[in-house]
């Protein structure tokens, strides 16, 4: 009994993961993109949300604002930022990191350092009663939404024209200028598309984990050993590097109390070491 | 290009360098009494005072210096604002003579902590330095302080050793040390509200060890027992796994998690419908977080040297001035700012003519002046003796607040133990996991 809502803690947990690396799997995994203005992004959703629902009373208007708020802070950042920078990994950390950095003192100015809560999503709060023992409803609600996060990401990637065109542009940039697709644009959109998840992140895991302006850089580092874990541009392995992290971090804490915040991070460690490709990463034979 | 499969690698230097730099897990943070964070007010460096002609003797220079960058910013911001408001409150003159305030920002690093205070005590000369949230800090100050003669007036860093083994003529306290509340707490909850066991829960780094630990001598020390210690990392994201260990048998629970990490601690208690009543260190549930917390920290009772709900016209003057002052919302951080600046205020009126730091220190020993919490005197070792209050939260008028139900008179950093005897036990941090049997 126990156990089984060990694992269910766990697999929530995992799932929570996985919602904050969504957007990071979109713009570092999938479009080669270095955002590390991930978790101001993440930050933007969720303070907005808490601010705009606040204001009008309603989630669902507060959500709405949380996520366009990131999507639109993403596709400047891409178009007027990072598109200049394209060819250099380093200047692209260092605007994201500035950017970062920019957008949480400006949170930390309007809403202070105090830990703020965005609402529950409407009918979540609460506990559900699982085999006799009280389990938070918004628990299984986010890994449910992880589920469902995943599948849509992958049909989306793998079933539409949308997303042929990504796969397209990022594996061969120039072919796919030259058969006439508007790279750039489409990168200003896909970018914005994981500001956007970015922002749900916040809004959805800020009412789990309550928001605070220094949560942004551990947003981004969650997100970043998820999918190098995942193996980048891999949504599945994303998934599952979450769910693993998740399951072994609730049980280290359980058995191994003393080693608690060295678990993510050693984890990471270990499976690039033994798959430096990430677990399911693609083995490029191929120079991009 | 190679890029593809190396690419990654700057990501994680980059990376490593932001954790190392922003995160506020980092052990830099070791002994600060308080892992949340606060209201951030861009002050600037100096408030000037005006001149004033029925001053006693010659001006005074204060170096201020809690944390305007990193973790710690928000809480420095509202200890500055508190400092500055009790000056501003006082017309730029304490204890008659009239004080030029110089800020300089600490950081979060030993390194900038001490270029700050070389800058105000040789540039701007100033004569006393108020500030450190972070007590790997203030360890770090003290020594330099001592050689050069300047008293430094810690506020909120909470580290037990910096007024007891590492105590230095030099130094002084106006927060509380970290088991300075939660002794006294410890032996409140098994003699009167007499709950015979208990498990803690507490921050896993020196300040947790230290008021987990003063706990459980309290309790232990009165006939009672703990069952069970739990220590979890600071930036915890899911506390399913430490709320589900909690042994049910235990009959109270105690903690000493303040910041964002009390607000999912709490949150997560009581979604997994744990039922047993819990006792807190006053900052787990400091008015900072309190808001946040609402209904989730409903009836938890916790020790601290103040609370914003204290009915007394000391403590309505001094919420007064400091939202006056800009700041945003009255707690124990800024509280101690202000007794900082009511410290020195009643130390420089017992100094006629011209003030130095001999003067000053001379002035600070012993003393005992009034500020919004009541009445502080400095014992011994430089640390603040001074009333406890005994709160319980609860929602009056829609707000949720730490109500006072009783006041336990002068508390030592040593609660009831002999000084000598108490510091040749061993420390906290050795004594971590020892406690339950």
């Amino acid at each position: 009994m126990n156990w089984s809502i060990d694992i269910l803690n766990g697999l929530a947990y995992g799932g929570l993961l996985f919602v904050i690396a969504s957007g990071l799997n979109m713009t570092i995994g999938m479009m080669h993109r270095v955002n590390l203005a991930h978790g101001a992004l993440f930050l933007v959703g969720g303070y907005l949300a808490l601010d705009i629902a606040d204001r009008t009373g309603n989630y669902l208007i507060g959500l709405l604002a949380g996520v366009v708020g990131a999507f639109v802070i993403g596709l400047v950042l891409e178009r007027f930022l990072l598109q200049r920078v394209a060819d250099s990994d380093v200047a692209q950390i260092l605007l994201t990191v500035g950017a970062g950095l920019l957008i949480q003192d400006q949170i930390r100015a309007r809403y202070t350092a105090n830990p703020l809560t965005p609402p529950t999503p409407p009918g979540l709060d609460g506990s559900s009663n699982i085999g006799g023992a009280m389990f938070p409803t918004l628990k299984l609600a986010t890994l449910a939404l992880a589920i469902v996060l995943a599948i849509a990401m992958t049909m989306v990637l793998k079933k539409t024209k949308l997303g042929a065109l990504v796969r397209a542009s990022v594996d061969d940039n120039s072919m796919a200028r030259s058969v006439g697709v508007r790279v750039p644009w489409l990168y200003m959109w896909v970018f914005g598309a994981g500001g956007a998840l970015a922002g749900f992140a916040g809004v959805w895991g800020g009412s789990y984990l309550s928001l605070e302006p220094e949560l942004g850089w551990e947003i981004l580092l969650l997100g970043l050993v998820v999918i190098v874990i995942g193996g980048l541009d891999s949504i599945g392995g994303a998934f599952l590097a979450a769910m693993i992290i998740g399951l072994l971090t609730q049980f280290g804490r359980l058995y191994f109390p003393s080693f608690a915040s060295f678990f993510v991070y050693g984890i990471a460690v270990f499976v690039l070491l033994v798959r430096p490709n990430g677990l399911l990463g693609r083995v490029v034979t191929r120079e991009a | 290009m190679s890029l593809r499969k190396r690419w990654y690698l700057p990501i994680f230097a980059a990376s490593t360098g932001i954790l190392v730099a922003c995160s506020s897990t980092g052990a830099a943070n070791n002994g600060s009494d308080g892992a949340s964070a606060a209201p951030s007010e861009s002050n600037s460096t100096s408030q000037a005072a005006s001149p004033d002609s029925t001053a006693k003797g010659g001006a005074v220079v204060v170096g201020l210096l809690n944390a305007q960058s990193g973790p710690w910013a928000g809480l420095g911001g509202d200890i500055n604002t508190g400092f500055n408001a009790y000056v501003e409150a006082h017309d730029g003159k304490l204890g008659g003579h009239s004080v030029t305030v110089k800020m300089a920002d600490p950081g979060n690093t030993v390194a900038q902590a001490g270029t700050s205070a070389h800058r105000v005590v040789e540039q701007d000369h100033a004569q006393v330095v108020v500030g450190f949230i972070n007590s790997a800090l203030a360890y770090a100050v003290g020594p330099y302080m001592e050689t050069s003669k300047v008293p430094l007036i810690i506020t909120g860093a909470g580290a037990d050793g910096l007024t007891q083994k590492a105590a230095s003529p030099y130094i002084f306290r106006v927060g509380n040390s970290s088991s300075q509340p939660t002794l006294p707490l410890g032996d409140y909850t098994c003699k009167e509200l007499g709950y015979k066991t208990a498990t803690v829960i507490a921050l896993d780094y020196s300040f947790g060890w230290e008021a987990a630990g003063g706990f459980a001598r309290g309790f232990t020390n009165a006939g009672c027992e703990i069952v069970q210690e739990i220590y979890a990392p600071t930036g915890t994201q899911d506390w399913s796994a430490y709320v589900g260990k909690i042994d049910k048998k235990s009959q109270v629970v105690a903690m000493a998690v303040p910041g964002a990490d009390g607000v999912r601690l709490l949150r997560a208690y009581r979604s997994y419908g744990v039922q047993l009543p819990i006792v807190a260190y006053g900052g787990t549930v400091d008015q900072t977080v309190l808001p946040t917390q609402g209904d989730t920290a409903a009836g938890v009772i916790s020790m601290f040297g103040y609370s914003t709900a204290l009915d007394t016209p000391a403590n309505k003057e001094f919420m007064e001035a400091f939202q006056k002052a800009g700041g945003k919302q009255p707690n124990a951080y800024a509280e101690d700012g202000w007794s900082a600046a009511a410290a020195l205020d009643a130390a420089l009126a017992k100094i006629d003519g011209n003030v130095d730091s001999a003067a000053i220190v001379a002035a600070l020993k012993g003393l005992s002046f009034e500020t919004a919490r009541g009445t502080i005197q400095f014992d011994e070792h430089g640390q603040a003796i001074f009333d406890m209050y005994v709160r319980t939260v609860e929602k009056v008028d829609g707000h949720w607040q730490n109500t006072v139900t009783k006041t336990l008179p002068k508390v030592s950093q040593f609660w009831t133990f002999d000084p000598e005897k108490y510091m040749a036990l061993p420390p906290y941090e050795k004594l971590k996991g020892t406690w339950a049997k």
